[in-house]
């Protein structure tokens, strides 16, 4: 649009047509800064939730493997793990821990998690805490230690605390029940030896029977997210990180914070409003690298038996940004779909997040908006 | 290792108690074979039910030599790769059986479910 609109002016003046083309390169410029503002505000807000694992989030890596303790000697084992022989941290490093289940005296059964509202009990089991550490690429970088720490405040969607799902998932654990021991175990009043075609056996019927239980599990969840897919919840994270010179915890400077925030509000039967929020503050390597961006998402789902849609804002401000990207950008986008007959759905929207997210089978571009005709629907905010 | 249990009371039955310390849903099933036969006999099973608490309980009589096998199904799918902890617990007289206390803890898996299966000898 801009190169269109300079170019009679150029073609008007020969002098100037220098800098109309210098003009044009500079409107150029910032559009694709501000369009790349725009996109990094798209990925950051991916899916309207908190990272799972906020350490690895700041970090930006996805661990090859959690170290998941189940108590408290586990977790102290799991810390020494992030350690080596020489007192450094070990990069590559990730733990994540519930303290409900590791410190002794802070569990929480299942009828204390379901006493109605947000009890004390209720955020310490959904509290769970996270390391990891990690180093870019090169041998010089400094190993970053990340803490992190997630936090489910009230979930509408908590599918523990309804008594009927409660019900089925006792009913669906409980058909994977085996229908006798194991064949070949030793009777009591015989000397107990080592048996390892017991174990095996032991094992492989662990395996059926999680299996078992998975199948069943995985349907019974996924039914009912579908059916809460609009219910209203808040959580928050947050992560910090420590650059360690050399893996040493003795030259360790402070690398930044990062926090989020989402919730979620159900609007009737067949809307919900979602926010995501997303600040971070990194101090870099020296004083010119350090920046703050805020990031920032607002959409609003719609999602029924014919009709699904929504209409998205996202941004991000961004302080310390370099000469020519903006620091401030936002972005619209909305779909819509309906369901013109059995699995034929007709499309419209506009933005990056539709083009994203719909691909329909056929699709035609016109006077901006994006239309398409599908076998699908791509906008169903339940899946 | 197979968990010794004991010793036991014979003139007493043994009461046995499972529950879950984690807020996960569980099944369970327990077996008993007494001393000199083959045969296993299931006595109790069971499984989270709406408003019947936490702790699960059966008791049974039984001698020394006997065994019991029991299986117990742990299960939160809104919360994959957690830490459980779920305690099955021995008594008699409302007094705990010597090493009648057994910790029954790990992490469940991406669906968020895990088992646990094992005998114990009662002496």
């Amino acid at each position: 649009m801009l190169v269109a609109a300079t170019i009679p002016l150029a073609a008007q003046d020969a002098d100037t047509t220098q800098t109309d083309d210098d003009t044009t390169a500079v409107d150029d410029a910032e559009s694709d800064s501000a369009d790349l503002v725009r996109r990094a505000a798209a990925s950051v807000i991916s899916s309207y939730s908190v990272p799972d694992m906020p350490a690895a989030a700041f970090l930006g890596t996805t661990p090859a493997t959690i170290t998941r303790p189940a108590t408290a000697r586990d977790f102290l084992i799991g810390l020494a793990s992030g350690v080596d022989e020489h007192g450094q941290a070990r990069q590559g490093f990730a733990l994540e821990a519930s303290p409900s289940a590791i410190v002794p005296g802070l569990g929480v059964s299942l009828e204390q998690y379901r006493e109605p509202g947000v009890t004390p009990r209720y955020l310490l089991a959904n509290l769970l805490i996270s390391l990891g550490a990690a180093r870019a690429a090169g041998d010089t970088a400094p190993t970053v230690l990340a803490y992190g720490l997630r936090l489910t405040l009230p979930d509408g969607a908590d599918p523990m605390r309804d008594p009927a799902f409660l019900e089925a998932l006792g009913d669906s654990i409980a058909r994977c029940r085996p229908k006798a021991p194991i064949p070949g175990i030793p009777r009591g009043d015989t000397t107990p030896q080592a048996n390892a075609l017991l174990r095996d056996l032991l094992a492989e019927r662990h395996d059926r029977a999680v299996r078992c239980m998975d199948l069943h599990t995985r349907k019974l969840a996924r039914r009912y997210a579908r059916a809460h897919w609009n219910a209203s919840s808040v959580s928050v994270a947050y992560a910090g990180g420590e650059q360690l010179r050399r893996g040493s915890f003795a030259r360790r400077r402070h690398a930044g914070d990062r926090v989020w925030a989402t919730g979620a509000v159900r609007v009737g039967g067949i809307a919900q409003t979602l926010v995501y929020a997303d600040w971070t503050h990194d101090r870099g390597d020296a004083a010119p690298d350090l920046f703050d961006a805020f990031s920032y998402g607002a959409r609003v789902n719609l999602g029924s038996e014919s009709m699904n849609g929504f209409v998205e804002l996202l941004g991000q401000t961004r302080s310390g940004a370099p000469a020519g990207v903006p620091g401030h950008a936002t972005a619209w986008s909305a779909g819509l779909e309906l369901r013109a007959a059995e699995s034929l759905w007709i499309s419209a929207g506009l933005g990056e997040r539709f083009r994203r997210t719909a691909a329909p089978e056929v699709v035609a571009v016109l006077a901006g908006v994006r239309w398409g005709i599908s076998l699908r629907s791509w906008l169903s905010p339940a899946e | 290792m197979i968990p010794r249990v004991g010793p036991i009371d014979p003139a007493v039955p043994v009461r046995l108690e499972v529950a879950c310390a984690s807020g996960h849903a569980m099944a369970f099933a327990f077996w008993h074979r007494p001393p000199d036969t083959d045969e296993w006999q299931k006595f109790a099973e069971g499984r989270t039910v709406d408003g019947q608490g936490d702790t699960h309980s059966t008791t049974i009589e039984t001698q020394p030599h006997a065994q019991i096998y029991y299986w117990v199904a742990i299960s939160n799918p809104a919360r994959p790769h957690a830490a459980y902890h779920a305690h099955l617990t021995l008594t008699q007289r409302d007094a705990l059986v010597p090493h009648g206390s057994i910790d029954l803890t790990g992490t469940t898996d991406a669906a968020g479910n895990d088992s646990v299966e094992q005998w114990l000898d009662l002496v």
